[in-house]
C-alpha cells in the first residue's frame, strides 16, 4: 500500500471497491506512525484500539454492501487543542497532562458521525502559541522535509503527520497563521476558513475572535471533502455564521473564470522575504498570468500593523481564556501546594510554557485599568481599519496572493530566542486572519535544498469556495 | 454637628429561569444533591463556549423596564477577572459599560414608618445580566469543597444612586424589590435562601458639606467626603435594617470622636449584631473588564416578548382607590398576586350582592364600608386562622364566593362577629368549599331573633341576678347593661342585642 499516493476519493474507492479494508489502511497508517512518529514527533497520544474498533465497523458495513461515506474509514489525526471525549487533550501544555474531556468538540463529533477514523492527537505549541513548534512541552516536531528544521507552528505535529504519511488528513487550528504557516513549510494545503465558518466549540481557545479551525491535507480537494462535513452553523458556538455550507468538493470542479490577482506589494518588497522564495512566488504568478488571469499591484499600507494588533488583541483574550486552567477541576496540580495561591501559581508556573507566560503577561498588562483604551480599544480600531483595507482591495481583485512565509523551514533552535524574528514568520499570514478572511497555503515549489515553499491565497470573507475553487486551479498537479 | 447619612444598595437576583444562563443544564436553586445540574459549559473545560438564555435576557428586560429605566439599543457581555475556586472560568461572564438597563427609578412610600419622609424617588443607577458563582462548603478536615449547580445561574445586578436617607427606607425598597420579582414571575426572591442578596454602601456626612450630581457624592467647598462602607452578609430584612443602623452609629461615633476610616468592606455578624471589618480597600480591584468575543453584541427589545402587567405599587393604590382599602390592608392584600386576585374576586362578588339590595342611593357609601370590614377580614382574621393551622391559600377550599356571603352575612347582622369568626374557621378547615349560612344555620350560630326565645332567656336571667334586675326597677339605669350582657352570654352572643334590650326593657318596666 502506497500511502503517499493516497487521497480521500482513493481511499473511498478502494474501500468500496474492496481493494483493501479499513481496517489494514489504519494499521498500515499505524504502522508509519511508530516507524516515523520517534523521528517527527508529530502525535503526542495516540488512539491505537479505539481507530482499530471504527475501523472493523467500517469494514462490517461494507461486508454489508451497505452505502459509506466519503469520509468512512479515512484515518485522521488532530490537533492537541481540540478536544476529544475520553481521550486525553494536553493543548501541548503539561498542565492538561492528565486532561481528559468530558465532551467532543463540534468538528469531532461532525468528522466521528462521517465515519472518519481518529488516529491520534497532535503535537503543537503550547495552547497553539508558537510558529515553529518548539514551544511544545512534548518536544519540538521535526519537518519530514529535514528532521533538523522547524516543521512550524502551531500546528505543527497536524502538519508534519500528513506530509510524513502519519495520517491522510489533519485538523489543526489558526489564530494568527498557526494552519497556513506549518502546511507551507511541510509542503502541504492548510486551509483557515472565513472566523466563523466552522465551530470553535470544543477548541482550546487562543484568542476567541481570531481562532478557526480548519483541515491540513495534501490536496485542494481532501480540505474540500472535510469543509464539507465539519462547516456550518453550531447553536453551541454563537460566533458561527447561520449561511448554507456549499458542496465545496463539485463546486471548486466548476469552471473557472479569468480572474484578477491582487498582489500587494508590501508583502513583495519586505526586506525579510527571502529571494529564493520571492523567486519561487513569482514563478508561479508567471504561471498564473499564462492562463489568462490577470494580475494586479495593489497595496496594502496598513496590513504592516497586522502584527502588532495581533500582539495586542490575541494576548488580551488569550490572557482570559487561559484564566480556566488553574487546575482546580482538572489538569495537574502542584501537589506541595500549600494555600490556594499556590495552587494557582505553582501549577501554572510548572505547566505552562514560557511563551503562554509571555502572552499572558503581555495580555493582562494590555488589559489593566489605564491601558484598557492606549492598547485594546486602539488595536480594535485598527483592526477595523485593516478589515475596512482588505474590503477596499477586494472592490478591485478577486484574490490576493503572498508568499505564505517570508522563508522556507528555519533550523530548530535558530529563531527560537529572537521573539521578534519569531513573530515575522507570521508576516504574512497574520494581516488576513486579524480580518477574519479565508486564506489558503498550498505548496508551490521547493528551495535548492529541497525545502516545501508555500504560496498564500486570500479571499474575501465568506468566499471560502471561491478560495478552495482558486487554489484547486492553481495548485501543482 | 449634623449628619446626614447617605445609603446605596446593590441587589442580585437569581432568576428562575428553566435552563442556567449559558448552556442548558437545569437551573434548579433547590437542588441538594452537589454537583448534579453541571456540564463540560458549567465546570468551564477548555474549549466550551457560552450562549445565552434568551428568556434571562427578556426578564431582565421585563426588570428593566419595571424600574423605568431606559433598555440600551445595544447591549453586550463583557468578562470580569479574577481567581477563586468558585469562578470556573477565571472570569465572570457580566456587563460593564453596556447594561441592559440604566437610569430607572422607583417610587417607595413610607406612610407608616417612622422616617422623615412619607415617600421617596429612588433613582435606579443600571440594571445588569450577569451568571452566580459556585458555592463554597468547608468540610471538618478543612477541604474546601465546590459545588457547581448554582455556576452559570441568570443572575441580576440591581445598582441604585446613593438615595436612602435611613435604613428603613432601604428595607422598604428591598422589600418592594421583592415583591416586583414576584409579581414579575422572574424569582422567588427569598433572601434567606439567597435568591436575592444584597450590599448597602454606607456613609454619613457632614449635613450640608455636599451634593449629589448624577449619582455621585460631591464634597462642596473644601470639605473632605467620608469614605463609604460595603456592608455585606445581609441575609434577611432585618439584618439590612440592624446592620445599616448599626453601621451609621458606628460611623456617626467616629466622627464625634473627629475621627475617619478608610474605605472597606464589611460583613454584618447576626450573632453579635455588630459588623466586622472584612477587606480595606485602597484602590478599587482591577477586574480587567474586556467585551466577551465568544458572544456578539445584541439589541435587548429584540428578545423581549413579554408584559409587564400590573406592578406592586399601582396595585396597593388602585386597592385604595377603587376599595377604599385603607393602606395597611391594600399594603397585606397586595402582598402577593394570588391573594390580591382572591380579594378582587371577594369584592366583585360583594359589588354584585350590594348592586342587588335596595340602597341604591347609597350604594357608593355600603361600599366604602363593606371594603373597611372586608379588609380586616381577610388580613386579620382569615390569614391569622390560616397563620394558627399552617394553611397555604392555596389549600384553602372555600370560593371568594362563600367568603363575600360570610361578608354579607356580617354586613347585614345576620351574625354577629364572634360566630362569623368561628363559620370562618370551619371554612379554613374543611376540605370542601363550605356555604357559611349552612353552617351558621347548622350550628346556630344565626342571630336570634325569635322573641319567645329570648324571653326565655332573659326570664332565666332575671330569676339568677334578682338583685340587679330590683336595681333596675328602682331606676338604676346602668345596670341595664349588665343584665343584657348576662343575656348575650346566655345566648352565646347570638341573641339580637337590640331585641335582647327591647324586651328586657319590657319585662322589667
Amino acid at each position: 500500500m502506497n500511502l503517499k499516493k493516497m487521497t480521500i476519493n482513493s481511499i473511498h474507492e478502494g474501500l468500496v471497491k474492496k481493494k483493501f479494508s479499513a481496517l489494514k489502511l489504519t494499521k498500515e497508517y499505524l504502522k508509519q506512525i511508530k516507524k516515523q512518529n520517534k523521528k517527527i514527533n508529530a502525535f503526542i497520544t495516540l488512539n491505537e484500539d479505539e481507530a482499530l474498533y471504527q475501523a472493523k465497523k467500517v469494514d462490517e458495513k461494507i461486508k454489508q454492501n451497505k452505502k459509506i461515506n466519503i469520509l468512512e474509514g479515512i484515518p485522521f489525526g488532530l490537533k492537541d487543542v481540540i478536544c476529544t471525549k475520553d481521550l486525553k487533550s494536553t493543548g501541548g501544555a503539561k498542565i492538561l497532562d492528565n486532561y481528559i474531556p468530558s465532551y467532543d468538540a463540534t468538528v469531532v463529533e461532525k468528522l466521528k458521525k462521517a465515519g472518519a477514523v481518529l488516529i491520534g492527537k497532535q503535537n503543537c505549541d503550547a495552547f497553539g502559541h508558537g510558529a515553529s513548534n518548539e514551544h511544545s512541552m512534548y518536544g519540538p516536531v521535526k519537518n519530514p522535509h529535514n528532521t533538523k528544521k522547524v516543521a512550524g507552528g502551531s500546528s505543527g505535529g497536524s502538519a508534519a503527520a500528513v506530509a510524513s504519511n502519519m495520517c491522510l488528513f489533519s485538523l489543526g487550528e489558526d489564530t494568527g497563521g498557526s494552519i497556513r504557516q506549518p502546511a507551507s513549510l511541510c509542503g502541504v494545503v492548510g486551509f483557515r476558513p472565513s472566523y466563523g465558518r466552522n465551530s470553535r466549540y470544543g477548541i482550546m481557545p487562543m484568542a476567541s475572535s481570531f481562532d478557526v479551525v480548519g483541515p491540513i491535507a495534501n490536496s485542494v480537494e481532501d480540505i474540500a471533502y472535510i469543509m464539507e462535513i465539519i462547516a456550518g452553523h453550531d447553536k453551541k458556538d454563537s460566533t458561527t455564521i447561520k449561511k448554507s455550507v456549499p458542496k465545496y468538493s463539485s463546486e471548486i470542479k466548476n469552471k473557472n473564470k479569468k480572474l484578477k490577482i491582487g498582489i500587494p506589494k508590501e508583502f513583495f518588497n519586505l526586506e525579510s522575504l527571502e529571494l529564493e522564495t520571492k523567486k519561487i512566488i513569482e514563478k508561479k504568478i508567471e504561471e498564473i498570468k499564462k492562463q489568462g488571469h490577470k494580475i494586479i499591484d495593489i497595496s496594502l499600507p496598513l496590513s504592516k500593523y497586522a502584527l502588532a494588533v495581533y500582539y495586542i488583541l490575541v494576548p488580551s483574550e488569550d490572557s482570559s481564556n487561559l484564566a480556566r486552567i488553574d487546575s482546580v477541576r482538572y489538569g495537574v496540580r502542584d501537589s506541595e501546594a500549600k494555600n490556594l495561591y499556590e495552587v494557582y501559581s505553582n501549577s501554572r508556573k510548572n505547566g505552562l510554557e514560557e511563551e503562554v507566560k509571555r502572552r499572558i503577561m503581555i495580555g493582562t498588562y494590555a488589559l489593566s485599568a489605564g491601558y484598557f483604551d492606549a492598547y485594546y480599544k486602539k488595536a480594535m480600531k485598527v483592526r477595523t481599519l485593516i478589515i475596512n483595507e482588505f474590503k477596499n482591495a477586494f472592490e478591485n481583485v478577486d484574490y490576493i496572493i503572498t508568499p505564505t512565509l517570508p522563508f522556507p523551514a528555519f533550523n530548530i533552535g535558530g529563531k527560537k530566542d529572537d521573539v521578534l524574528a519569531m513573530y515575522l514568520a507570521d508576516m504574512f499570514v497574520c494581516p488576513p486572519a486579524v480580518a477574519g478572511l479565508p486564506a489558503i497555503s498550498i505548496p508551490v515549489g521547493k528551495t535548492k535544498k529541497k525545502l516545501p515553499v508555500g504560496m498564500q491565497i486570500i479571499g474575501k470573507q465568506y468566499d471560502d469556495v471561491g478560495v478552495l475553487k482558486t487554489a484547486y486551479n492553481f495548485e501543482n498537479k | 454637628m449634623k449628619y446626614t447619612v447617605i445609603i446605596g444598595m446593590e441587589v442580585h437576583v437569581e432568576l428562575k429561569t428553566k435552563s442556567k444562563m449559558f448552556c442548558d443544564c437545569p437551573n434548579n436553586l433547590n437542588e441538594n444533591e452537589a454537583n448534579k445540574n453541571i456540564c463540560e459549559i458549567c465546570l468551564a473545560e477548555p474549549g466550551t463556549l457560552p450562549t445565552v438564555n434568551k428568556r434571562a435576557i427578556a426578564w431582565t428586560v421585563l426588570i428593566a423596564k419595571a424600574l423605568k429605566c431606559n433598555i440600551a439599543k445595544k447591549s453586550k457581555f463583557d468578562r470580569k477577572h479574577y481567581f477563586y475556586p468558585d469562578l470556573p472560568k477565571g472570569y465572570q461572564i457580566s456587563q460593564f459599560d453596556e447594561p441592559i438597563g440604566e437610569r430607572g427609578l422607583i417610587d417607595l412610600t413610607f406612610p407608616l414608618e417612622n422616617v422623615t419622609r412619607k415617600d421617596g424617588k429612588i433613582k435606579i443607577t443600571r440594571v445588569h445580566l450577569e451568571e452566580d458563582t459556585a458555592k463554597l462548603t468547608h468540610d471538618l478536615n478543612n477541604n474546601t469543597l465546590v459545588d457547581f449547580n448554582r455556576a452559570g445561574t441568570p443572575l441580576v445586578e440591581i445598582v441604585t444612586d446613593p438615595d436612602f436617607k435611613s435604613a428603613i427606607e432601604a428595607k422598604i425598597y428591598l422589600q418592594e424589590l421583592q415583591l416586583i420579582f414576584r409579581y414579575l414571575g422572574v424569582s422567588d426572591a427569598e433572601m434567606e435562601k439567597g435568591h436575592m442578596r444584597c450590599e448597602a454602601n454606607i456613609s454619613v456626612q457632614e449635613s450640608g458639606k455636599f451634593e449629589i450630581v448624577g449619582g455621585i457624592i460631591k464634597p462642596l467647598g473644601n470639605y473632605k467626603l467620608n469614605n463609604k462602607v460595603e456592608l455585606k452578609n445581609l441575609n434577611s430584612f432585618k439584618a439590612v435594617e440592624k446592620g445599616i443602623n448599626f453601621e451609621i452609629k458606628r460611623q456617626t461615633e467616629l466622627l464625634e470622636k473627629n475621627e475617619t476610616w478608610i474605605q472597606q468592606t464589611r460583613g454584618w455578624n447576626e450573632k453579635k449584631s455588630e459588623t466586622y471589618l472584612q477587606r480595606e480597600k485602597e484602590n478599587s480591584a482591577d477586574y480587567r473588564y474586556f467585551p466577551e468575543p465568544d458572544i456578539p453584541p445584541f439589541e435587548p427589545e429584540n428578545f423581549f416578548d413579554l408584559k409587564i402587567g400590573e406592578l406592586p405599587i399601582e396595585k396597593r393604590n388602585r386597592f385604595i382607590k377603587e376599595y377604599s382599602f385603607s393602606y395597611v390592608d391594600a399594603k397585606i392584600l397586595t402582598k402577593n398576586k394570588k391573594w390580591a386576585d382572591f380579594t378582587e374576586q371577594i369584592m366583585s362578588e360583594l359589588y354584585d350582592w350590594l348592586e342587588s339590595i335596595q340602597d341604591k342611593e347609597n350604594l357608593n357609601v355600603h361600599k366604602e364600608k363593606i371594603a373597611r370590614l372586608v379588609g380586616p377580614w381577610i388580613t386579620g382574621k382569615l390569614i391569622g386562622l390560616m397563620a394558627e393551622d399552617k394553611i397555604k391559600l392555596k389549600d384553602l377550599r372555600f370560593s371568594a364566593e362563600n367568603f363575600a356571603e360570610l361578608v354579607s352575612l356580617i354586613y347585614t347582622e345576620k351574625i354577629n362577629s364572634t360566630n362569623a369568626l368561628k363559620v370562618l374557621k370551619e371554612m379554613v378547615n374543611n376540605k370542601k368549599d363550605l356555604d357559611p349560612s349552612h353552617v351558621m344555620e347548622e350550628k346556630g350560630y344565626g342571630q336570634i331573633k325569635d322573641q319567645n326565645k329570648i324571653g326565655d332567656m332573659i326570664d332565666e336571667v332575671i330569676k339568677s341576678y334578682p338583685n340587679q334586675a330590683e336595681e333596675y326597677k328602682n331606676g338604676k339605669e346602668t345596670i341595664l347593661k349588665f343584665l343584657i350582657g348576662m343575656v348575650m352570654k346566655a345566648s352565646e352572643g347570638s341573641a339580637d342585642p337590640n331585641i335582647v334590650e327591647k324586651i328586657l326593657k319590657e319585662k322589667l318596666n
